[in-house]
């Protein structure tokens, strides 16, 4: 794409397109960042997924050696949620959100861009931990004492800790920036009630990320303390050793929604866009996703059921967990509703986002099983939580990103991908994928658990990982025929109109790919489904509005210096503290370039 | 049109796997009877958490067929065809709506009753119980019969059909308990301490590990229990009062047993035998490996990592990090240990019963 | 907060009729919110096992009545800010000049308290690993002092563009902005110094 644009204006070298890209503050430049960075990440992660299931693939293996194991389960996940699958959503946010509210830009172009920079920053940070062969290995969730500086010295603590303090700040500006932009910048006679569910899924998520992603930062503010500075907050015999779980779930709980709920938007657009019906129940949908972010709060504990807070601790998050498969149910329901009667086109995109109600509804139920509390007695740290969480998240928020790509690419690039490989995608990663995953909950119901590098020969594992792994393989291929999909159909993909689809919001008036500035007149909303209502159903003309000033801003290096100073300071902590001192001295220097810099 | 219906197989196969598979698990069929399988049951506990899934594995699969069948009926029925009409665009129905609000809610209250009168019930304390107290460490298991007086490493012994608590807690990272056939699992933690109640319903040998990521060998952190007749399991309470089998003067286990507290190995300064006494006085009453009282009798060595055999002890000794890298154990060289007091050593901790 | 000045000539332009600044320091203050309420609930949690620390306990250390001093100082603090904004509001230039120089002098005065409290606590043995008041309270009262620091940076530079005449009368919202985020960090305060100070340990 850059090259394109390198190829039309001639006077613009290579170094004007770099320099370009880095200083954009174009939503859609930003996207695309987004967008390739995560897919990269995505592979690192599959990567290491690939390295777990080939160390577990035969008893007593010793592929790889405990300590690389425990890295690269920590490491996957790690990975996989905060630098593939967040900031994949965080790629559609960006290039779809002011497209579907009809906006030029985000409210804060600026803040966007250092978002992105701080992401990638942050994610080269925390994987670099390889290169000093201590890449976090305490498992994602960091439980303390583990995490401690006793019984993990060395850097590889660190890394967790500032990898993920890092990242956390560019998922707050990123949440709050979004916030402002839904509430304040939709286009006229854009009601809350008119907003595609894209945008309303995607407003809650930015809530959840403002209200849980604080008590991510003290519980890592706490650990880093406790592991640099001596104090005392995980201590067993001072402070609390439970404290660190409470704080890492109240995050982590809203978090695993966090991941959900854009999946769950995306697929309220392509579902009705190929049934060619609107989405049944609209304010069903709407509010259903609004109990669900506000149950995400109450319910950290059913992670903790075998900590022995006691029973009625237990009994209560048991039943509020509970509660949460109802509003879930309710978008299910729907979206069945949505298809029936519908006049359905099988296009890559729909089969997965088809894929998705079947699987993450897989899911969804052996999560209602780990709420009976009893139950996760037994599973809690067995493979069929692996199971249930991979169903969530890879069956889930990666079935409904996966027809996000196929639906909006065109979009992006004026172009459609192959439907051909589309399908064969499809039905490899739909097969790979419950190869992989399904068997774990056989090998949950045997009592393997989680986060072993190794089993005995003799407890009857063999034949089930046997399958999963090649399971994994196939679903690698899978992946790995996407982006040489995406790569091929982005040179000589069918050429596709402003309307791809037949779609209804209004991302689908404008050019595909749109112009910068997005739309030449800002629409007037004037129905839900608002374009679709103007294809079919208005008969007056359309009434042409006066000719706008539109401005757009001017790109800036600066949010790059700031997330930079940001990196040398969270490095400094792992290293030494010289470094922090120095990015804290280019950090502030930025922040005052940022407030003087000229930007209208 | 080929397309479409090789597209509509497609869809049926590869929702309808999962969907037999899954049913077969439910029969049995597929999984289980296995070491260390949640659906082997020999525990009151067990049984209790296993009598509440299988209605709701029930209820999960009909809520799954309902939902994957209506799936793909839809799909199948509604298939777009060549001139379709646009569809009616109905915008939703508050009455189903309710309904399926409602339907759900139902079922969870079903699911909810039995779920809180288990929790309830797996929480309350037996009279009388017999206590065991565990401590986890980075990697092995500390068993100690208070009342006895004595504490051995890695392998419990209980009586059946008799209420035991386990009293848990750790001495370093979080643990977590868990023989599948016997009780559900609970976590141990460095601080606090946390309770399991059950009963053993069959004699025999039980798998169990710990299930918390604790560190590098939390693969390799394996236990056995071991459930007697009560008039078995006096007999063995009272042989590991008694400590350690004595072996007989000039024999190689009575050399292995110098070679235990001698310089270059110094076992002593980490692991108890109780009532072993060196020649020059010495007694061997160190915690931080196991107690190898009466290791002789122990299935598993080095909590699961290997079979307990003589050869495997040999190895073990010269180099515990071969077959469990990183553990806490130090390797014992040649220049250390030679190979025939090794085989005294070897001896004399196999005596130990 | 350094946020894009976008919104400044058209500000009707918005959804919501709020600029997109004030939008976000209503939507960053409710994520600090939660930000504080998890500091606070982990005091809480805490907070029993603080009774007997030997010596080294709040019970032992805590000086109310000089904390209750701070507080008021910090209280007025936000009544001078709010003179400051209405003298804004009514073009009294000088007169903001003066109200915000206040604040932001109290606010000086409070970090300086505070300080002094600090360094006492220090003085007599509380580290920061001494035991957990040591590690809860630094680590709760920090944050929010380098909250009201924060503030205090804030102030001075909206006092010092209003001498360079880039701070006219209708740009008070800049002003009324950061008066959100005065008056959070003092509410905050109270809540601080009710479950820090004044709730008796037991
Ligand atoms: C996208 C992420 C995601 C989502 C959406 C969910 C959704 C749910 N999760 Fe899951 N969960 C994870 C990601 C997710 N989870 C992860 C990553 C872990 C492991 C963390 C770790 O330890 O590493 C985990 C772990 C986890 C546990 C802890 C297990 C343990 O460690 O012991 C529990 C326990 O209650 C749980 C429950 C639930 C429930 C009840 C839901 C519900 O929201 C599901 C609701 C959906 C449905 C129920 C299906 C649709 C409903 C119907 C068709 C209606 C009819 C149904 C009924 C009446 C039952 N999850
Ligand atoms: C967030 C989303 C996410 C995603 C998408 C995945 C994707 C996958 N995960 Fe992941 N996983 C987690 C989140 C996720 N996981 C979490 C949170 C944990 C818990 C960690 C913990 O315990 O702390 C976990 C743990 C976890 C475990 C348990 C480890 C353990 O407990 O010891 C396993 C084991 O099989 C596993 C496997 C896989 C596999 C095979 C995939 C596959 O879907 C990946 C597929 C993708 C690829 C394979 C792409 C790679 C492709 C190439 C490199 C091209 C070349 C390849 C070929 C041509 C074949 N995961
Ligand atoms: C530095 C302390 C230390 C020394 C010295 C030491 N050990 Fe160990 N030993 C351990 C620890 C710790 C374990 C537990 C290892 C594990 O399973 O993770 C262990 C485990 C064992 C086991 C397995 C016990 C079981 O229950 O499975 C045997 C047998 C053993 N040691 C024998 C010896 C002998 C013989 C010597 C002397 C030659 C010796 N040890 C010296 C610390 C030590
Ligand atoms: Cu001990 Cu895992
Ligand atoms: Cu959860």
């Amino acid at each position: 794409m850059a090259q394109a644009v390198a190829a039309n204006e001639e006077q613009m070298d290579r170094w004007a397109v770099i320099w370009d890209w880095i200083t954009t503050s174009d939503h859609k430049k930003i996207g695309l960042l987004y967008f390739w960075t995560s897919m990269a990440f995505f592979f690192v992660g599959g990567f290491l997924a690939l390295g777990v299931r080939s160390q577990l693939a035969v008893p007593n293996s010793t592929m790889l050696s405990p300590e690389v194991y425990n890295q690269f389960f920590t490491m996957h996940a790690l990975v996989m949620i905060f630098l593939a699958l967040m900031p994949m959503s965080a790629a559609f946010f960006n290039y779809i959100i002011p497209l579907q509210i009809g906006a030029r830009d985000v409210a804060f172009p600026r803040l966007n861009s250092f978002s992105y920079w701080v992401y990638l920053f942050g994610g080269l940070l925390l994987c670099s931990g390889f290169l000093f062969g201590a890449a976090p290995d305490i498992g994602w969730t960091g439980y303390a004492t583990l995490s401690s500086a006793q019984y993990t010295p060395g850097q590889s603590g660190d890394f967790y800790v500032m990898g993920l303090q890092v990242l956390g700040i560019s998922t707050l500006a990123a949440g709050l920036n979004f916030f402002v932009t839904i509430l304040n910048m939709r286009a006229p006679g854009m009601s809350l009630m008119r907003m595609p569910m894209f945008v309303w899924m995607s407003l809650i998520t930015f809530v959840l990320i403002m209200l849980a992603f604080p008590s991510l930062t003290i519980a890592l503010f706490a650990l880093m303390m406790d592991r640099n500075f001596d104090t005392v907050f995980f201590s067993p015999t001072d402070g609390s050793v439970v404290m660190w779980q409470h704080l890492f779930w109240i995050f982590g709980h809203p978090e695993v929604y966090i991941l959900i709920l854009p999946s769950f938007g995306i697929i309220s657009e392509v579902l009705p866009t190929f049934s060619r019906k609107p989405l049944f129940g609209y304010s069903f949908v709407v509010f259903s996703g609004i109990a669900i972010g506000f149950l995400g709060f109450g319910v950290w504990v059913h992670h903790m059921f075998t900590v022995g807070l006691g029973p009625i601790p237990n009994m209560v998050f048991s039943s509020v967990t509970m509660l949460i498969a109802i509003p879930t149910g309710v978008k299910i329901l729907n979206w069945l509703a949505t298809l029936w009667g519908g006049s359905i086109r099988l296009t890559t995109a729909m089969l997965f986002a088809v894929a998705f109600v079947g699987m993450f509804t897989i899911g969804g139920i052996s999560g209602v099983m780990h709420a009976a509390v009893p139950i996760d007695y037994w599973q809690h740290d067995t493979y069929f939580v692996v199971a249930h969480l991979h169903y969530v998240l890879f069956g889930g928020t990666m079935f409904g990103l996966i027809a996000g790509i196929y639906y909006w690419f065109p979009k992006m690039y004026g172009r459609y991908m192959s439907e051909g490989l589309g399908r064969i995608h499809f039905w490899l990663t739909l097969i790979g994928f419950n190869l992989t995953f399904f068997p774990m909950h056989f090998l949950g119901v045997d009592g393997m658990p989680r986060r072993i590098y190794t089993y005995p020969s003799d407890y009857g594992y063999e034949l089930w990982n046997m399958v999963a792994t090649i399971g994994a393989y196939v679903l690698g291929l899978g992946m790995a025929l996407m982006v040489f999909n995406l790569i091929k159909s982005i040179r000589s993909g069918a050429p596709a109109p402003a309307d791809a689809w037949d779609g209804r919001t209004i991302e689908w008036t404008t050019t595909s790919p749109p112009a910068k500035h997005n739309f030449d007149h800002i629409p007037q909303i004037r129905a839900r489904d608002d374009f679709w209502d103007e294809k079919y159903n208005r008969k007056e003309e359309k009434d042409k509005p006066a000719d706008e000033h539109i401005h757009l801003p001017p790109g800036s290096y600066i949010p790059l210096l700031l997330s930079f100073g940001l990196l040398l300071m969270g490095a400094g902590v792992i290293f030494t503290l010289w470094l922090s001192l120095i990015g804290g001295i280019v950090t502030t220097v930025a922040l005052f370039a940022w407030a003087f810099e000229p930007n209208d | 049109m080929a397309d479409l219906i090789r597209c509509r197989r497609g869809i049926v196969l590869g929702t309808l796997a999962p969907l037999l598979t899954l049913v077969l698990a439910g029969c049995s069929g597929i999984t289980g009877g296995e070491v260390q399988s949640a659906n082997e049951l020999a525990g009151d506990n067990a049984r209790s958490i296993w009598n509440l899934f299988v209605p709701i594995f029930w209820l999960s699969v009909v809520i799954f067929v309902l939902v994957q069948g209506a799936l793909i009926y839809a799909v199948i029925k509604f298939r777009a065809k060549e001139g379709d009409p646009i569809p009616a665009q109905l915008h939703g129905n508050t009455k189903v709506e309710v309904a399926w609000t409602i339907a759900p809610a139902i079922i969870l209250a079903v699911i909810l009753v039995p779920t809180i009168t288990t929790i309830a019930s797996l929480a309350e304390e037996p009279d009388d119980p017999y206590v065991v107290d565990v401590v986890g460490h980075q990697w092995w298991w500390e068993f100690e019969y208070e009342d006895e007086g004595f504490k051995t490493g890695n392998v419990m012994h209980i009586p059946v059909d008799q209420p035991v608590e386990v009293r848990m807690t750790a001495s370093d990272v979080i643990h977590s308990f868990y023989a599948p056939n016997l009780f559900g699992k609970q976590d141990l933690i460095p601080g606090r301490t946390t309770h399991i109640y059950f009963t053993a319903e069959e004699t025999g040998e039980f798998y169990g590990q710990c299930y918390e990521f604790c560190g590098v060998q939390h693969a390799n952190m394996h236990f056995r229990i071991m459930v007697h007749e009560q008039d078995e399991f006096d007999e063995w309470i009272a042989s590991q009062q008694e400590g350690a089998i004595e072996p007989e003067p000039d024999t190689i286990e009575a050399e292995g047993k110098e070679v235990f507290f001698q310089q270059g190995a110094a076992c002593h300064a980490c692991h108890a035998i109780d009532g072993a006494v060196a020649e020059d006085g010495t007694e061997a009453v160190a915690e931080v490996g196991p107690n190898l009282t009466n290791l002789g009798d122990r299935p598993i060595l080095g909590a699961g990592s290997l079979e307990n055999t003589p050869e495997n002890l040999r190895d073990w000794i010269r180099d515990p990090h071969e077959s469990k890298p990183g553990n806490e154990m130090p390797a014992f060289s040649e220049s250390q240990i030679s190979d025939e007091d090794l085989d005294a050593l070897v001896a004399y901790l196999s005596s130990l019963r | 907060m350094a946020a894009d000045h976008h919104a400044g000539h058209d500000e009707h332009a918005t959804t919501t009729g709020t600029s997109h600044n004030k939008l976000m320091m209503w939507a960053f203050l409710a994520s600090d919110c939660m930000f504080f309420g998890t500091l606070v609930m982990m005091y809480m949690v805490y907070r029993p096992d603080m009774a007997e620390l030997g010596g080294l306990g709040p019970n032992d250390l805590l000086d109310i009545p000089f904390s209750s001093l701070m507080t008021f100082v910090l209280l007025m603090s936000s009544l001078a800010f709010v003179l400051g904004l209405s003298a804004l509001q009514r073009g009294n230039h000088k007169g903001m000049r003066i109200w915000l120089s206040t604040t932001a002098f109290m606010g000086l005065l409070f970090l300086g308290g505070e300080f002094f409290e600090y360094m006492k606590f220090w003085d007599e043995g509380l580290k920061l690993g001494t035991n957990i008041f040591g590690t809860a309270y630094f680590v709760t009262t920090g944050f929010h002092k380098i909250h009201v620091a924060i503030g205090v940076i804030w102030l001075i530079g909206l006092v010092a563009m209003s001498y360079r005449g880039q701070l006219g009368t209708h740009q008070s919202e800049k002003v009324e902005i950061a008066g959100l985020y005065w008056h959070f960090v003092d509410i905050v305060w109270i809540v601080i110094f009710t479950f820090v100070f004044l709730v008796p340990y037991r």
